[in-house]
């Protein structure tokens, strides 16, 4: 307990988070023991060395692709195997073509990549106080048909949904926007508040120049968002855009997925660099004056990656 | 024949794992070659390899980098150098190394092949650790919020992320220090 205590603090220290007071005493304790100043530059280093993502990318790279090239090819080298080192040539011989081995090592390099990230499933734990809710409007296309579609399809789900508690998922589906119109409709919604002028939540996916806008045009009225993402991870996996009434988590309105195009698909694909998405949704939704909050969210989480408001009149 | 060499350079600064392959296939069997004849094994042949292409890549991360030889003679400079290295840190524990074996090298590369060491012992305790661990530590050291980490990896609260963390990064750590090869790091000496 004490030595994890003492993590806290060198990590705390090296993050320069230590407050004022504390960080002086840390400092001069370091003049002294030589013993914690070096376990300080061992964190510190540590820090550097497996916090570049860049270098552990490359590190696995290059470990997958030394386990292709055993001692036996050596030998064989001497002769003329494709692999010939002495290389006149490129080594073209026969054999197995050298790309093969490549494509090999995409699928698996690919596939691994690709289990890791749909392996992930985050659950929703933030700002959601009541999870069920969460999880029950998590599946839109079985749920939502046959709470407020015709009776037909309602029937078809009630047998599954026998124990999934159909009466509260009817309770908190009609918190539509008639309910909130009034006073209050135009209530600012505190925990959403902060989101929108904090730090985003995640440093893998950046929304950024994000924009709700909410058009009338004639008797038709459109909801548009727009907005910018930065990963070096996949897009597949899906995001979504809900909007909320200012009772979040309560009052979802919509949930919609976004599509993703990439801004500039030609560049070339560095190992873990960024790409920039333009992220977009238009849909035609019928809203009533209220305050709205739309709050890009990936697959199931429910953590925030973007906030935004808009306020229909 | 050479006209059409591929920039080896390039595909480090990309990390493109096709062009990696090219660079192993093209050089790996004739410096695999020269340390085995220096009473190295295929094995530290091979980490010497990789080390030297974690070099290299630092290298392209200089701004004013240029390559002023052969992409080949210089990779082969900074193998010999790791391995003159490491054989120099073997002869003061056991074998004496011939006179040949002693390289110098400029003092940026030294440097350079100095956290390239650092950065192959840590990644070596890293891969001691379980999967469970890896990513944890992974996230955790990418500066990722513990809410975060806590959602991504299923766990049941924050408390018990800071937890797990702290018990992840013990074992980190004391990889790292029971490895013969840390006393070689500067912050384990006794001068710091």
């Amino acid at each position: 307990m004490e030595k994890q205590q003492l993590y806290q603090t060198i990590e705390a220290y090296l993050e320069g988070e230590l407050p004022e007071k504390e960080q002086l005493a840390f400092e001069r304790e370091l003049a002294t023991d030589t013993t914690l100043a070096k376990e300080v530059e061992l964190h510190r280093s540590l820090q550097q060395q497996l916090g570049d993502a860049y270098k552990m990318r490359l590190r696995a790279t290059l470990d997958t692709i030394a386990e292709e090239f055993p001692e036996s090819d050596l030998s064989s080298g001497e002769n003329d195997a494709p692999n010939s080192p002495q290389g006149t040539g490129n080594g073209s011989g026969g054999g197995i073509p050298f790309w093969w081995w490549g494509l090999g090592f995409f699928l698996i390099v690919g596939g691994s990549i690709t289990w890791y990230l749909t392996s992930r499933e985050p659950e929703p734990i933030l700002l959601s106080p009541d999870s069920q809710i969460e999880s029950q409007e998590e599946m839109p296309t079985a749920a939502d048909p046959a709470t407020d579609m015709d009776p037909t399809v309602g029937m078809e789900g009630a047998e599954a949904e026998n124990d999934t508690q159909t009466p509260s998922a009817t309770d908190t589906e009609p918190s539509t926007p008639e309910e909130n119109k009034g006073p209050q409709a135009y209530d600012t919604n505190r925990n959403l508040e902060l989101l929108l002028d904090g730090d985003p939540p995640s440093k893998r996916y950046s929304f950024t120049d994000g924009e709700l806008n909410y058009l009338q045009q004639g008797d038709q009225s459109y909801l548009s968002y727009s907005g910018k993402l930065e990963t070096s991870r996949s897009v597949e996996e899906g995001f979504y855009l809900s909007l909320y009434t200012n009772q979040y988590p309560e009052g979802r309105v919509l949930r919609e997925a976004l599509t993703f195009s990439e801004v500039n698909p030609d560049a070339p694909i560095a190992f873990a660099a960024k790409k920039e998405y333009v992220a977009a949704y238009t849909g035609e939704t019928d809203l009533s004056p209220a305050l709205y909050y739309g709050v890009v969210t990936i697959g199931n989480s429910s953590i925030p990656l973007w906030v935004g408001k808009v306020r229909v009149e | 024949m050479e006209t059409t060499r591929p920039d080896y350079l390039s595909i480090i600064r990309s990390g493109n794992a096709a062009g990696l392959r090219t660079i192993y296939k093209d050089f790996l069997p004739r410096i695999a070659r020269h340390i085995m004849n220096k009473g190295g094994s295929y094995d530290d042949a091979k980490d010497v390899f990789q080390d030297a292409i974690i070099v290299l890549y630092e290298k392209t991360q200089q701004p004013d980098f240029e390559l002023t030889s052969r992409f080949y003679t210089f990779l082969f400079g900074i193998c010999r150098n790791i391995w003159g290295n490491r054989l120099q840190k073997k002869s003061r524990t056991e074998v004496t190394i011939p006179e040949d074996a002693k390289y110098k090298s400029d003092t940026d590369t030294e440097a350079l092949i100095y956290k390239a060491e650092e950065n192959r012992l840590f990644w070596d305790a890293f891969k001691k650790l379980g999967e469970d661990c890896q990513r944890l530590m992974q996230l955790f050291f990418e500066k990722t919020k513990m809410e975060e980490i806590t959602s991504v990896m299923g766990y049941g609260s924050v408390n018990y992320t800071k937890k797990r963390k702290f018990v992840c990064k013990e074992k980190l750590v004391r990889f790292v220090k029971e490895d013969e090869r840390f006393e070689e790091l500067a912050y384990s000496n006794e001068q710091q």
